[in-house]
């Protein structure tokens, strides 16, 4: 599996704490319009992003280049991420997902996990 | 960021209805103010700033809000050099948006602001 780390903040330390999950996983740090790219073309399985409210910085470049119908918001500020709805986005082919840069340590997981679960 | 980057950013956005028409030409016109307002002709890591602002100005029109920042986060901003600038801009934008914007958002944009001048102005 590839994923590759777009958004705006947070990006070494997703990086890191993807690899501290599961090293088997690839990852690939790029700039949000790349990264929405990787996806689009099929380069990269999945795209995480941070930033500050979790769906600007984080999602919008992707929402324009992969379609909403493709991306999660998964955490804003003051609304933390919610497993099931993770759990829902993954089954329903999501395939990028946004957090603020403060719910990374929760969210990253959260999703790695249902993606593991999701095979 | 240059103009060229954020016209194609904006075109992005705009094109696939992530943000409104409204919130991309106010976001243009506060790019220009910024750069004005520094004398430069291109801002440091600035795409932050302007994906952030076109995309909370749409969210703001669609009536959604937003938990501002930690209180401790906007402590530290305050202190900031470039605050003072960064709050004019924000004046700027309400301006150009036709009414005041909610507290939270404005926070956000002191601390966007205010990273993009200091990075602008003193390099990283």
């Amino acid at each position: 599996m590839k994923i590759v780390i777009g958004g705006q903040v947070e990006k070494k330390e997703m990086q890191a704490l993807i690899k501290e999950i599961d090293s088997s996983i690839e990852t690939v740090i790029k700039s949000d319009i790349d990264a929405a790219m990787q996806i689009k073309t099929g380069k990269a399985d999945y795209y995480l992003g941070a930033c500050h409210t979790g769906g600007g910085g984080a999602l919008a470049m992707a929402i324009a280049l992969v379609g909403m119908d493709q991306c999660e918001t998964v955490s804003m500020p003051g609304k933390k991420p919610v497993e099931n709805k993770v759990i829902e986005a993954i089954k329903s082919g999501k395939k990028a997902f946004g957090f603020t840069g403060d719910h990374m340590e929760t969210a990253v997981p959260m999703i790695l996990k249902a993606l593991k679960n999701n095979k | 960021m240059n103009r060229a980057e954020l016209e194609e950013r904006l075109l992005l956005l705009v094109d696939q209805q992530v943000i409104t028409t409204h919130a991309s030409d106010v976001t243009k016109l506060a790019f220009e103010r910024l750069i004005d307002s520094l004398n430069v002709r291109e801002l440091e890591q600035a795409e932050m700033l302007f994906t952030h602002l076109p995309t909370a100005l749409s969210r703001i029109g669609n009536g959604e809000s937003v938990e501002g920042p930690a209180p401790e986060i906007m402590s530290e901003i305050k202190t900031s050099p470039h605050f003072h600038l960064a709050e004019k801009q924000v004046i700027f934008i309400e301006g150009q948006w036709g009414k005041e914007l909610p507290l939270e958002e404005k926070e956000y944009l002191y601390m966007h602001y205010t990273n993009v001048i200091n990075l602008t102005v003193e390099g990283e």
